[in-house]
């Protein structure tokens, strides 16, 4: 794949998770995807699928905006902005109503056009100070 | 063989790690624009970049990078590592809990034409952070 091509990879990675309200989409994963997200433990496809359904289902209008696409090799790099209005439970936090704006980076290693691993770190602490369940 | 920018960078890592701040401020320019997006932080300049890094030790007087892996993008690089250290100041509202933590850490930096960083962003867990020192309870 030419780099092009695996750069093309990692915004269409979170763009398919908010067409599909979850996700990440299957044919972009390899058979042995793996997600390291912040502080959680090693999450494969199945797992992930859980963790981000919750995020939609907790922020129905959550949304990815795109702001650096940066490749190198088999590997692609995404910096975005997480941005979702808390309208339901979010691990045990009831709705909140209130909206939030995190930063967000995704190193995605890319094998034979699949993502085989995700690395991500975005602002949790800043999302639960936004939403007013942790102290600024 | 890894970049010129690379090269900067690693180099303003390892001078973090030695304390020496006016070497690691040198990896920016005079006016970088460098966002701390775990602690909702802006630094619009080298001098309000030197006195960000030096307060990491603040908090954490054994502060050190680890494990620091580079990817070369260019006029972009991004740098993953770990921060590993002891606890024994303030962490924003939080006092010292002695404890020892491991924080991972995503960065990205923009470099101009003279090999100065312009723009950088700074990605952690404070949350996850806050949970390892007991500062927070776990999620349930």
């Amino acid at each position: 794949m030419s780099t092009a091509e695996i750069k093309s990879i990692g915004p269409r990675f979170f763009k398919e998770q908010d067409r599909l309200r979850g996700g990440p989409a299957e044919e972009l994963c390899a058979s042995n995807y793996v997600a390291h997200i912040g502080g959680n433990p090693p999450m494969n496809l199945a797992a992930h699928k859980q963790f981000a359904g919750a995020f939609y289902s907790a922020f129905p209008d959550l949304n990815h905006t795109i702001d650096d696409t940066i490749a190198d090799g088999d590997k692609v790099v995404v910096r975005f902005t997480l941005r979702g209005t808390h309208t339901g439970n979010f691990m045990g936090i009831p709705a909140t109503k209130k909206s939030m704006t995190v930063g967000a980076i995704a190193i995605c290693h890319v094998v034979n056009g699949k993502v085989a691993e995700l690395r991500a770190q975005f602002d949790q602490m800043g999302m639960m100070q936004q939403l007013g369940v942790i102290p600024t | 063989m890894s970049s010129k920018n690379v090269d900067v960078l690693r180099h303003a890592h390892q001078a973090f790690n030695a304390k020496n701040f006016d070497e690691a401020g040198k990896l920016v320019a005079a006016t970088a624009k460098v966002i701390d997006h775990g602690r909702g932080l802006t630094m619009s300049s080298r001098q309000e970049f030197r006195g960000w890094l030096e307060a990491f030790f603040a908090m954490s007087a054994d502060l050190k990078l680890v494990e620091a892996h580079y990817i070369d993008g260019g006029d972009y690089v991004t740098a993953q590592f770990r921060g590993v250290g002891k606890q024994d100041g303030p962490l924003g509202p939080f006092p010292s809990s002695d404890k020892p933590f491991s924080l991972d850490v995503c960065e990205v930096w923009h470099f101009n034409a003279n090999g100065e960083a312009d723009e950088g962003h700074n990605y952690s867990d404070g949350l996850g952070l806050a949970i390892q020192l007991g500062h927070i309870p776990p999620p349930a």
